[in-house]
């Protein structure tokens, strides 16, 4: 192995590492309630959400293409002190609520019956 | 040809099918990384590429691709499309490095399994319309990092021995 | 020697864009629609736009069953129409849909009525005004029987028919069965709520998300393809008087909006046949429901009670 084969390695494993942790833009924001999906919306549209976490109902904001968890009923409050998220991959964990919200760069679900 | 080079690299031909044809049969990631492979046959490529001349890499690079995909996926299926421009973009790059650059065997397998992914994905995003599939390559691309190193310095002491005994 | 290379290559290279070609690639066409008062949207892969075909089918449709304008006798003319003859001859289109409504008149013991525009009526307008329609205004309807007499005629004895309840899943399954008919195999229609869906290309089901009554949140999440998913619930469309809400699925016995159950969520891959029966459904009990769903094989329902249980055919299983 040459000192070209190593500057080689050494730029590819530089820019695996840029794509691999690049921020990512997603659209969808995903709330999963003990790891099955419970809500599935779009990150463009700014609204307010309710779920039903395990200790009560949790308020979820979407805004300006970001997503936090407003209002919610658990003893330190852990999932509202997380703020705003904004990129995919990004997530927020209310482990006393048994929450899951991620931003997702593609929507899984097709469509929604009312 | 002369007859003892054709069959040698007929041998070598077989040898990639069969490498090819089980390293498919093994998922690896559970099936979350789709086209993901280690690419042993990509070894006897090396080997061809090296020890005989390019067009005889090119040759037996894209007849193991059809060969395999004869006896797995099904010849012009979608998957076949995939290896095909995979291993057509890939035997096209190691070419070139090995023309153009100073990099040793190790830097053209890293090239080459770099390019044979980046070839597969292309060609699934455009046959298959999901340009969400580019999600995938930031995984791929990594991936094909290490078994790039590993298929070459492989490929590197197996051509060396093999050039010792004369045997290739 | 380089000479025999780049033709190699060139060879190689046409030869893959030939048979690239020979795929005859297909677009992704997403088209949306206004009709039924709803918003349409029409997913599809194919090769060629079918939106003017699109937009036909559904104009077809709701100017058959408008009840407030007149194309040819359609429900509009049926109750409107100042002809003097005993019968009125219909469009066959029309004819075939009020054939199937009036069976399931038939088989739901009367549950299941078309016949009562004059009462859906009576509740459109109060809730324009914001308020509720009276007992005695509601029993006062004269709900003249659609009599079918074959060969598209029917009695003209002005019947109030309101199609509300199945026109969007009638004109779905339609577009549904235009798609397959032109070989076009993964489509997505969602009708306000009303989901088809074809076989998609890129992956093996369509998911899609059954909506909670009460909040946001979604219910299940069903793994389908080839089938129709309609909902009838009454917690979209209602409005509030007195402190007291009031949807737009009525009983016919009560003439009031049913107060069986929260919402029923219809499976079967006829999207004209899930619409009614959802409705249908809604206007049951759970048990009466089960027992009504015998008579149809690979049809599967998930009912929320009005105490928020959630109950399933053994069906739902295979698309969870």
């Amino acid at each position: 192995m040459n000192k070209w084969d190593k500057t080689l390695l050494g730029i590819c494993l530089l820019l695996g590492g840029i794509l691999l942790f690049y921020p990512k833009k997603g659209n969808t924001v995903e709330v999963y309630r003990n790891n099955s999906l419970v809500l599935s919306v779009p990150l463009s549209q700014n609204q307010i959400y309710e779920v039903d976490g395990k200790l009560g109902v949790v308020q979820i904001v979407v805004q300006d293409n970001g997503v936090m968890v407003e209002k919610e009923t658990s003893p330190k409050h852990y999932c509202s002190k997380q703020g705003f998220i904004y990129h995919a991959n990004e997530m927020i964990v209310c482990l006393p609520n048994e929450l899951v919200i991620k931003i997702v760069g593609n929507s899984n679900i097709d469509a929604v019956v009312k | 040809m002369e007859l003892k080079k054709l069959t040698r690299l007929s041998g070598l031909l077989a040898l990639s099918v069969v490498l090819g044809y089980f390293e498919n049969l093994v998922p690896l990631f559970n099936g979350t990384l789709p086209g993901v492979k280690i690419g042993l046959a990509n070894c006897i490529v090396l080997l061809i590429l090296y020890g005989y001349g390019e067009k005889e890499a090119i040759l037996i690079s894209i007849t193991r691709v059809f060969l395999v995909s004869l006896f797995s996926t099904g010849i012009f299926s979608i998957p076949f499309f995939f290896s095909l421009t995979g291993a057509i973009l890939s035997i096209l790059v190691m070419i070139l490095a090995k023309r153009f650059t100073k990099f040793s065997m190790i830097g053209v397998s890293i090239l080459g399994s770099i390019s044979h992914c980046t070839g597969q994905i292309i060609c699934a995003v455009i046959l298959l319309e999901m340009p969400s599939l580019f999600h995938y390559y930031p995984w791929l691309f990594a991936f094909s990092i290490p078994t790039g190193l590993l298929i070459g310095v492989l490929s590197k002491s197996l051509y060396e021995e093999l050039k010792n005994r004369n045997l290739l | 020697m380089k000479k025999k290379y780049a033709l190699f290559i060139l060879i190689i290279s046409i030869l893959f864009l030939c048979i690239f070609f020979l795929f005859k690639k297909e677009k992704q066409y997403d088209d949306t629609f206004l009709y039924f008062d709803t918003l349409i949207e029409v997913k599809y892969k194919g090769k060629k736009d079918y939106k003017k075909e699109i937009e036909e089918l559904f104009l077809h449709y709701h100017n058959l069953t408008t009840r407030y304008e007149e194309y040819g006798n359609n429900v509009y003319g049926i109750l409107h129409n100042k002809d003097e003859s005993e019968t009125l001859e219909l469009n066959p289109d029309l004819y075939e849909m009020l054939e199937y409504a009036q069976s399931f008149k038939e088989k739901s013991d009367g549950k299941y009525n078309i016949e009562l525009g004059c009462v859906f009526q009576l509740w459109k307008d109060a809730k324009e005004k914001e308020t509720i329609p009276s007992i005695e205004e509601l029993q006062a309807c004269e709900n003249h029987p659609l009599i079918l007499l074959g060969n598209n005629k029917i009695l003209n004895n002005h019947p109030n028919l309101d199609l509300g309840s199945f026109a969007k899943g009638y004109a779905v399954q339609k577009l549904g069965e235009f798609f397959q008919e032109k070989e076009v195999k993964d489509y997505l229609i969602n009708a306000g709520g009303n989901v088809l869906v074809g076989t998609p290309s890129n992956k093996t089901y369509y998911r899609v998300g059954i909506q909670n009554p009460d909040n946001s949140d979604l219910l299940k999440i069903l793994n389908v393809k080839e089938k129709a998913v309609v909902t009838s619930g009454g917690y979209e469309r209602f409005y509030e008087y007195d402190g007291v809400k009031y949807h737009h699925i009525i009983d016919p016995g009560t003439l009031f909006p049913a107060k069986t159950m929260k919402s029923v969520t219809v499976i079967a891959s006829d999207s004209g046949l899930a619409d009614i029966l959802s409705t249908t459904l809604f206007l049951m009990t759970e048990e009466e429901g089960e027992k009504f769903l015998k008579d149809y094989s690979d049809v599967d329902a998930i009912w929320v009670t009005n105490e928020n249980e959630v109950i399933t055919t053994k069906g739902v299983s295979n698309y969870e």
